[in-house]
């Protein structure tokens, strides 16, 4: 089991307010979009074999008290220790999420050298990077409408369509409800799929 | 008279040097920002997108302004056969809009990805060497470039990898000829490690443009390049002598460097087309 | 006049010492007891919160110059011809020339931006950039370059790990800010020393193009007088960041400096570009419609600072209404509103007949609300024609006084304790093998080749670039598009040197900055100053900054062109830092930084250090000195940095400076290079290495008879000199030219066809060594601090 830092801004999102704006420009009537948020994720993983619970304490730590992370003064963060972050994950209340990473290995082991030059964790795997985009929205029925604001916002097609993710250099997943850690650990780990030609 | 738009984005901030680029190769430039008025664009006979970071390269590196109204009459514009040039962020701007490589016009084929390379990340500015392969874009865009020519031009990016994660769009692109400009070594070679290949991209790509060749996402610093003055005194190059033995001699520094064959190539299609014979869209302009 | 609430005003008067210092101290206020006395005596009665944080601003070290302004007032020479505006607004302003009719001037500015760095590095460094970029800006110049100079700890000591953060913290926020500004780098330098390990330093100097008849100035105009005029706000919605971020630059940084990461503020590049383009139409249609108008800068104190120093350098009052600052979130307090450091913002003062007309271009021509959330311009305020400054909220005032009141300014004479006499240096230990010792030396942290951070910041935007930095000693651009008008900037400073001899250390890197700047064939026309020391209130770090000061005047008045008798190299701008200290109380070294800027007739005469061709003659100028104090040589023998400096004569350096720029002028120099630190040995190698690449010519140095008895000394002094680089043509004609100086030079080699750098000694040869193997050293050495 792995643990989580989830990082967003407390001041404008300026990267989630323009994708707002820019992103109901894209919507056809009837669609509303209300509001867009945005998370950095980092992922860390014990070595293979071991537990995260060799390294949470001094992680955590490092999180509060050093700038590898967070900047208070403009982000807040939450951390979630292995057993913190329990089973699966709840997007926010009544939003559903994207989540993406590159295509390439998500794996920062420049981040990780750095940090263990400053605070020596021993049982540290690797540091993985994602991105998330939590949307509110709502279709002409009432409900979140997720597969037409994801064909509309998501993935980048055309210039009407998508706008958060280039698959040519991301991927993505649906954040619908509870999605169980161990899918998004392994999306986040596993080699990227290849793209699906688009129709 | 040729007119040149010099699009003017939120974020962008190479507009000047790019319009001064423009003019001393005779064409008219001026700055047009991305909120004038729906009706001054058809105005233009040519189209710059400089560099910069529009909209802060927010969501991504040419996302936001890929979406702009401005763009969409730039691409009917270029529908028509009008050149479109974009220089660095703008070339981010051309891809994420879907104009470059255009297989299948308006679909986006391909990301300019963060650079890649052993122990180096992030913003990379340096000078780098350009080599040209002919395609469709060499009459707009690398006319008079000798075969074998090594052109040297500045870089400043971080996002300039050209990657696309199609292998049809692979395969077009090189069999078709659309990597117009690519990283070589400075003997012109294949440039096969950093900083030669300064950021990974595919193909080594610097420059791509559409089938019709009339839209070119260019990731080095053209108007960097205009005038002799801007060349390092020592590049290892025919320019570099050149720079040395215009020391001292301010008519020989305000005359042209390397970057400035782009722009020649650019005007002197859009002031003498008879050269090239019929463009496509021609007619309809006048 | 209304009447000022009592739930406002913070009761300071009638509490003894104690009882004021703890009040103080709760408010979050860093004025002393005896400060907070003097302001109840200004104002005649307690003061409001809104008039304490004022107070507390404008008498923090930082923005009041409090101990320091005595001393410089009595030292430093301000004025020249060159000089149209010397210190005393946001940045000095010097003549640069005239092309087709118009006059330009260079516009030039200098700053610390050094605690938020250590606390908070990325958005330090980049704040700092941020801030020096507006307060060019802001006298109506386009900005053309920053540089900046860079002080860290020890890289391979014992708080390498943080080091090491620092200063990649601080590189990605130089490049993370001036690049997306859309402004070149133009260079700066960086040292290395472990008395910077807790406090580092980040010095910014920001050079700009405005022409002459277009110099702004920070001040309500007198045209006020005749008709109604209001303040303008423009930029990012006020918010809480920075409050309070002067008084902390003015600190001692605390045991726990996680607390004091929320004084740092937050920069935004971008907005900065929108705003520089909006101002720059803006100006454009007042200066057409000549509309006399003021234009000033936020920074530190935000608002209050701005606008009434806006006021009272004009002699009017002004009424500010705090309900009409846009700000971020509704309840921010009437201080916070009127004093918080948010950047990205500007005040301008303009007749009230044509305020519609410039808030239009900016919220809609440049369209600031749906670029930026949040970002308008807007009325904020009204000039007075009496002196009254007023700040109100709902209707109310929360603060009123005279501006001159406010802007009184206070001083503070600091006790002087000349540092007790160091016992002589320990004599150096003789190098036993010179190839294996030059190796090492190449790599050390304050000799390897900066290009591992330089390749991060853009030098080739704007496409006004001629030499870049790292390419020669001194940056090179073509301000005035198409005119051979030239401007050269360079920045110096050296902590070993002012520490072993606060005087003379001083002089020396005014004397360097000044070789930069003729060794690329520039005419040197100005200085600025950046007093980076530590707590001014312990007397030895006060008389090591009075000698340093002294030591900057009497060089700036004795190395102009001639001499003493004639004008100086005038100080046009500057700033003090002082606490800058460990946590256990030590200072670090005092590092006066000095940024010199030059111009040319004719850019096109200008060099770089780089050699240009095999079988030309390498000459010296300078002889080399046994005073090793302080060098580089000192501190890869024995970790020690003491020791005397090599001497400088000023009547001597003047000439060599200035025979110097006859010589590059003239053309009979394919390179010159200052001798600095490192001396000969690291200089000739550079020579051979080029700036940007190597051109395969190698050189070889016989170094017998230099003017030192030990071979350590002729290869590694760093006393004051150049070697030129001199073909054999042009040999006769630089000859000749020095002698008319009456400058000495020495014949000191020649460059080679083959690819070898050789150092040699008699008849030993001390060092023969590859080209590329020792580039490779010279050029990987900092790059993982970069990575």
């Amino acid at each position: 089991m792995s643990a989580v830092l989830l990082v967003g801004l407390k001041i404008t999102d300026l990267s989630a307010w323009t994708a707002l704006e820019t992103g109901r420009r894209l919507l056809e009537p009837g669609h509303t979009l209300s509001r867009i948020a945005r998370e950095q994720l980092l992922l860390f993983e014990p070595e293979p074999g071991g537990k995260a619970e060799t390294f949470e304490r001094t992680l955590g730590e490092a999180v509060r008290q050093s700038n590898f992370f967070v900047n208070p003064n403009k982000e807040r963060y939450r951390f979630l220790t292995s057993s913190e972050r329990g089973e699966s994950w709840s997007p926010p209340d009544s939003a559903w999420g994207i989540l993406s990473r590159v295509r390439e290995d998500t794996r920062d082991d420049g981040l990780k050298a750095r940090l263990l030059r400053e605070h020596p964790m021993p049982g540290l795997g690797a540091i993985r990077r994602a991105k998330v985009w939590w949307l509110w929205s709502r279709g002409p029925d009432g409900t979140p409408a997720a597969p037409y604001f994801r064909e509309t916002l998501g993935e980048l097609r055309d210039q009407r369509h998508g706008l958060l993710v280039n698959p040519h250099a991301e991927t993505a997943m649906l954040l619908h409800g509870a999605t169980p850690w161990s899918r998004v650990d392994r999306f986040l780990i596993q080699p990227a799929p290849a793209l699906r030609a688009a129709a | 008279m040729a007119r040149v738009a010099v699009v003017q984005i939120p974020g962008v901030n190479c507009e000047y040097e790019t319009a001064r680029a423009l003019e001393v190769v005779g064409l008219t430039a001026r700055i047009v920002r991305w909120n004038e008025p729906a009706s001054v664009w058809s105005e233009f006979d040519a189209y710059v997108i400089p560099g910069g970071f529009a909209f802060q390269d927010r969501i991504r590196a040419g996302a936001v302004a890929a979406k702009l109204p401005a763009v969409d009459r730039i691409a009917a514009e270029a529908e028509r056969g009008k050149p479109v040039l974009g220089i660095c962020n703008g070339a981010q701007v051309l891809v994420e809009a879907g104009l470059v490589p255009g297989l299948h016009p308006g679909r986006v084929e391909m990301a300019l990805a963060p650079n890649r390379a052993p122990r180096r990340e992030g913003y990379l500015c340096r000078w780098s060497w350009l080599g040209v392969t002919p395609g469709p874009g060499s009459s707009w865009y690398a006319r008079n470039v000798r075969p074998g020519q090594v052109i040297p031009m500045p870089i400043a990016h971080g996002e300039g990898r050209f990657l696309t994660a199609d292998p049809e769009v692979q395969e077009r692109i090189e069999i078709e000829n659309l990597v117009l400009y690519r990283f070589v070594a400075p003997s012109g070679g294949r440039a096969v490690r950093y900083p030669f290949d300064p950021n990974g991209a595919t193909l080594q790509a610097a420059g791509i443009t559409n089938r019709a060749g009339n839209i070119l996402a260019f990731m080095p610093h053209p108007e960097r390049a205009t005038w002799l003055r801007q060349v390092p005194l020592e590049l290892k190059n025919a320019w570099g002598e050149s720079r040395r033995a215009a020391v001292g001699n301010w008519e020989a520094l305000e005359g042209p460097g390397p970057g400035r064959i782009l722009f020649q190539s650019l005007a002197s299609n859009l002031l003498s087309p008879s050269a090239e014979g019929a463009r496509p869209g021609r007619e309809a302009r006048s | 006049m209304q009447q000022l609430d009592n739930a406002h005003i913070l009761p300071l008067s009638g509490q003894d010492e104690q009882a004021l210092a703890k009040l103080l101290q709760r408010e979050g206020l860093r004025l002393t007891p005896g400060e907070a006395r003097r302001m109840l005596e200004l104002l005649g009665r307690d003061p409001t919160r809104v008039e304490a944080t004022i107070f507390d601003t404008m008498w923090s070290e930082h923005c009041s110059y409090k101990s320091s302004r005595w001393v410089l007032k009595a030292h430093l020479p301000v004025e020249s011809p060159r000089v149209i505006l010397g210190p005393g607004e946001d940045a000095g302003v010097v003549r640069l020339g005239v092309h087709q009719g118009v006059e330009y001037a260079l516009v030039i500015a200098h700053e610390s931006h050094n605690h938020p760095s250590q606390v908070v590095p990325t958005e330090g460094a980049a704040t700092g950039i941020g801030g020096i970029v507006r307060d060019v800006a802001c006298m109506g110049a386009e900005v053309i370059g920053v540089l900046d100079a860079l002080r860290f700890g020890d890289p391979d000591g014992p708080r390498a790990a943080p080091v090491r953060e620092i200063v990649r913290g601080v590189v990605d926020g130089i490049w993370q800010y001036g690049d997306a500004l859309g402004v070149p780098n133009l260079g700066g330098d960086v040292f290395f020393s472990p008395r910077f390990d807790e406090n580092c330093l980040v010095n910014v100097v920001s050079l700009g193009l405005v022409r002459a008849d277009r110099v702004v100035r920070s001040r309500v105009p007198e045209a006020a007088s005749r008709e109604p005029y209001v303040l303008i706000l423009v930029g990012k919605p006020t918010d809480e960041t920075g409050f309070g971020g002067a008084s902390f630059a003015s600190a001692v940084l605390e045991e726990n400096a996680e607390g004091q990461r929320g004084h740092v503020q937050v920069p935004d590049p971008f907005l900065k570009r929108v705003l520089l383009e909006a101002n720059r139409a803006v100006l454009e249609w007042l200066h057409h419609e000549k509309v006399a108008f003021g234009f000033k800068d936020l920074g530190a104190g935000g608002i209050a600072c701005a606008s009434s120093e806006l006021a009272a350098a004009g002699g009017f009052g002004m009424d500010v209404d705090l309900d009409r600052v846009p700000a971020s979130r509704e309840d921010l307090p009437p201080e916070v509103l009127a004093c918080s450091e948010t950047q990205e913002r500007f005040a301008m003062v303009v007749p009230e007949r044509v305020a519609e007309r410039v808030l239009d271009f900016y919220n809609k021509t440049y369209a600031l609300p749906e670029v930026y959330h949040g970002a308008r311009a807007a009325i904020v305020g009204r000039v007075r024609p009496d002196k009254h400054y007023r700040i109100l909220k709902s209707g109310q005032p929360v603060g009123d006084a005279l501006v001159e009141v406010i802007t009184a300014g206070i001083e503070h004479r600091r006790a002087e304790r000349p540092r007790a006499t160091a016992p002589p240096a320990e004599p150096l230990p003789p190098v036993e093998d010179h190839e294996a010792f030059f190796t090492r030396m190449v790599g050390r942290p304050n000799l390897a080749s900066r290009e591992p951070i330089f390749r991060y910041y853009d030098t080739e935007v704007q496409g006004r670039m001629l030499i870049r930095a790292g390419e020669a000693d001194a940056s090179v651009l073509a301000p005035v598009p198409g005119s051979k008008l030239g401007a050269a900037i360079t920045v110096d400073g050296n902590p070993w040197w002012v520490a072993a001899d606060p005087y003379w250390g001083t002089a020396h890197i005014v004397a360097e900055a000044l070789r930069n700047l003729v060794a690329v064939g520039s005419e040197p026309v100005a200085l600025t100053d950046c007093l980076n020391f530590g707590n001014p209130e312990d007397p030895e770090v006060f008389a090591d900054f009075v000698r340093s000061v002294r030591g900057l005047g009497d060089a700036a008045r004795a190395l102009g062109p001639e001499g003493p008798s004639g004008p100086p190299v005038a100080i046009v701008s500057g700033n003090v830092s002082f606490y800058n200290e460990s946590r256990s109380g030590r200072s670090i070294e005092p590092s006066p930084i000095i940024a010199g800027l030059g111009v040319f007739d004719d850019v096109s005469v200008a060099t770089t250090f780089g050699i240009k061709r095999a079988g030309s003659v390498l000459v010296l100028s300078g002889p080399r000195q046994d005073r090793l104090g302080a060098s580089q040589l000192r501190h890869a023998l024995t970790g020690k940095t003491d020791g005397p400096l090599p001497e400088l004569d000023f009547d001597r350096e003047r000439r060599r400076i200035h025979a110097t720029l006859d010589a590059v002028r003239s053309g009979c120099v394919l390179a010159a290079h200052d001798l600095a630190e490192g001396g000969l040995a690291i200089a000739a190698l550079e020579m051979a290495l080029g700036g940007y690449e190597a051109q395969g010519i190698g050189m070889q140095i016989p170094i017998s008879g230099l003017g030192s008895t030990r071979p350590e000394s002729r290869l590694y002094s760093e006393a004051p000199g150049f070697l030129y680089e001199v073909a054999k043509e042009h040999l006769q004609q630089f000859l000749g030219l020095f002698e008319r100086w009456g400058v000495d030079v020495t014949m000191t080699g020649r460059t080679l066809a083959e690819p070898r750098f050789r150092i040699l000694d008699g008849g030993h040869t001390l060092v023969d060594l590859d080209l590329e193997s020792v580039q490779r050293i010279h050029a990987d050495a900092l790059k993982p601090l970069a990575e």
